[in-house]
């Protein structure tokens, strides 16, 4: 069987730093009407109206009063369903891929990473991690039971990504700040750890990982066990003894696939419709495995 | 079917990139409120704002004036009464929605001397005590600014939380004829007075006075002196005695006779003669309060 070379897993890379440009250039506008300049490029939308999530929080009085609540608007309503199709059949793309939150924590553990090359990522006790990772589904029921209850953005004062790219406005507060000092020094122990533990939107699409139509595959017949993919995933997910992936806290990031990091090919694929004995069939006709 | 990641990619690229340009291309992806500001009145008198029958109000039909529009054309978008936020200064709030100053100065009855480029729309916050209407607590904030700036120029703006607005902001709209029959019908009904927090709470607003471009200001009454206890730096020796405090007290608490010019500030008649102003303004309004 082919062994192949680990790749670059460029093509997200890129997806990650348009979506964070574009987040960055909306905040660098945002600053520029307040002092009555023109926006650049791409307007000055506020950060609400480009959230997936405050379609989540406003659902609820959308469908039983028929507006959005303050701050929200359609465009967030419009996003939500569009990451919820997507992830209907990717899963959490949007957190792998497009997050801009997701990425800056990326980008402070790949620092995190240097300093503790073998111990990065494995500071929390397995137990309590197990545990401390349902913690978001907690705070998605109680941000949208509130949002719900006072008909406003109540998470506004604690949102990482809003507050992040406004922090040059008097709206950020103290606890986003005590919260986002958390999350990038927390990032350097541990990776994503706003993505395990906290994130709201994360654990709405987490939750699409046990029906996505297009799931993780690995092939246990061709796999070497070297845990390559245990290794890799971000989310500490033990891929080496599963055959589908439909763990809640994937983000899609696909890391763990032959194509970023499993050295044999067809090991470890993003699949539809597919099954071993297909790998195994086109491995034979010489290592082709495209359909 | 094998996705690689370059499938993905795509299947990023198309749905969001695709879905928002197809979204905004059938309308559905505005990024600011849609609304009408046309008075509905529930049965509780509390439902003030409601959608528009087609909930579609084009923006090119808002009665906008000429600085937004002016505006409009340096930003390319018409800005939404939604997205003022506590941060704005009034002179933000000015160029982005073409209020004057003057107009929030006035309607909200602050200082004369408040600084356009300095004061804060959270800044009400800390001037004025929050009310008690139909058992919920109304503070003058950012929403209360909306809801009069969205009245004064005409743009729609859903509020979900202000439903009173203060007696000043109103009966400044109605004497420039801001509101219409059935707004004026509605307001009226459902105003409250402000009460200062402190009487030298708005002072901290004035410095670095720059006034040059705010006619409205030249209107501004001081008034609510004589309704409360609570004085000023720039409450006069006239509005003090309005109060009800005589000549004999006022004596027997500070250490001055009245003046003659009772024109002249408290504040400054006391720093003339030598006094700290902090010290006898506690008197003062003590013995408005109580008596002693």
């Amino acid at each position: 069987m082919p062994i192949k070379n680990k790749k670059l897993n460029w093509l997200r890379t890129i997806i990650q730093i348009a979506f964070l440009s574009v987040v960055i250039l909306v905040s660098i506008n945002h600053y520029r009407v307040s002092q009555g300049l023109a926006p650049l490029l791409v307007g000055s939308p506020s950060f609400h109206s480009i959230c997936p999530f405050g379609g989540v929080v406003t659902a609820y009085h959308y469908f039983t009063e028929g507006i959005f609540i303050r701050q929200t608007h359609q465009s967030s309503f419009t996003l939500m369903w569009l990451v919820l199709l997507l992830t209907l059949f990717f899963g959490p793309v949007f957190c792998g891929w497009v997050c801009p939150i997701g990425t800056v924590q990326e980008f402070v553990g790949k620092i995190g990473r240097k300093i503790f090359p073998k111990k990065y990522n494995q500071f929390i006790p397995k137990k309590i991690d197990y545990w401390l990772r349902y913690l978001r589904y907690l705070v998605l029921i109680s941000i949208v039971i509130l949002t719900a209850q006072q008909l406003r953005l109540v998470f506004q004062d604690y949102c990482p990504y809003f507050n992040l790219f406004s922090f040059w406005s008097s709206e950020v507060t103290v606890s986003a700040v005590i919260l986002l000092g958390i999350i990038f020094v927390g990032s350097l122990f541990v990776e994503r750890p706003w993505c395990k533990y906290l994130c709201p939107l994360g654990a709405l699409l987490g939750i699409f990982n046990l029906f996505r139509i297009i799931p993780l595959r690995r092939n246990d017949e061709i796999c070497i066990n070297c845990r390559k993919c245990d290794r890799v995933c971000p989310m500490n997910i033990k891929i080496s003894d599963k055959k589908v992936i439909r763990d809640h806290q994937c983000i899609s990031c696909l890391l763990c696939t032959d194509e970023a990091s499993c050295p044999v090919e067809g090991g470890m694929e993003f699949a539809f419709l597919r099954n071993n004995k297909d790998v195994n069939k086109d491995i034979n006709r010489g290592g082709k495995n495209e359909n | 079917m094998k996705i690689r990641h370059i499938h993905v990619f795509f299947a990023i690229i198309i749905i969001l990139g695709g879905g928002i340009w197809v979204s905004n291309e059938l309308g559905l992806f505005a990024t600011a409120g849609r609304g009408s500001t046309s008075v509905t009145g529930s049965g509780r008198g509390r439902q003030v704002y409601s959608l528009s029958s087609d909930a579609s109000i084009e923006t090119s039909s808002i009665n906008m004036n000429s600085e937004i529009q002016s505006l409009d054309k340096l930003s390319g978008q018409v800005h939404d009464i939604a997205e003022i936020r506590g941060s704005f200064t009034l002179e933000e709030v000015e160029q982005l929605y073409g209020v004057p100053p003057g107009a929030i100065i006035e309607g909200f009855n602050l200082s004369k001397d408040t600084n356009p480029a300095i004061f804060r729309l959270n800044n009400l916050k800390e001037i004025y005590h929050p009310v008690e209407l139909e058992g919920e607590i109304y503070e003058v904030e950012t929403d209360t600014v909306k809801t009069f700036v969205s009245l004064y120029t005409g743009m729609p703006y859903i509020s979900e939380e202000t439903f009173y607005l203060p007696k000043h902001a109103i009966d400044y709209l109605i004497n420039r004829n801001k509101l219409s029959g059935e707004e004026k019908d509605y307001w009226e009904n459902h105003t409250f007075d402000l009460i200062l927090i402190k009487s030298d709470s708005s002072d901290k607003f004035n410095e670095e006075k720059n006034i040059t471009d705010y006619p409205e200001e030249e209107t501004i009454k001081i008034e609510e002196f004589t309704k409360n206890t609570s004085i000023a730096g720039r409450t006069t020796i006239a509005e003090l005695l309005a109060m009800g405090i005589d000549e004999e007290s006022f004596k027997k608490l500070t250490g001055l006779e009245i003046p003659e010019q009772k024109n002249i500030s408290v504040r400054d008649y006391a720093v003339s003669n030598g006094i700290d102003f902090g010290e006898i303004r506690g008197k003062l309004e003590t013995f408005l309060i109580t008596g002693n």
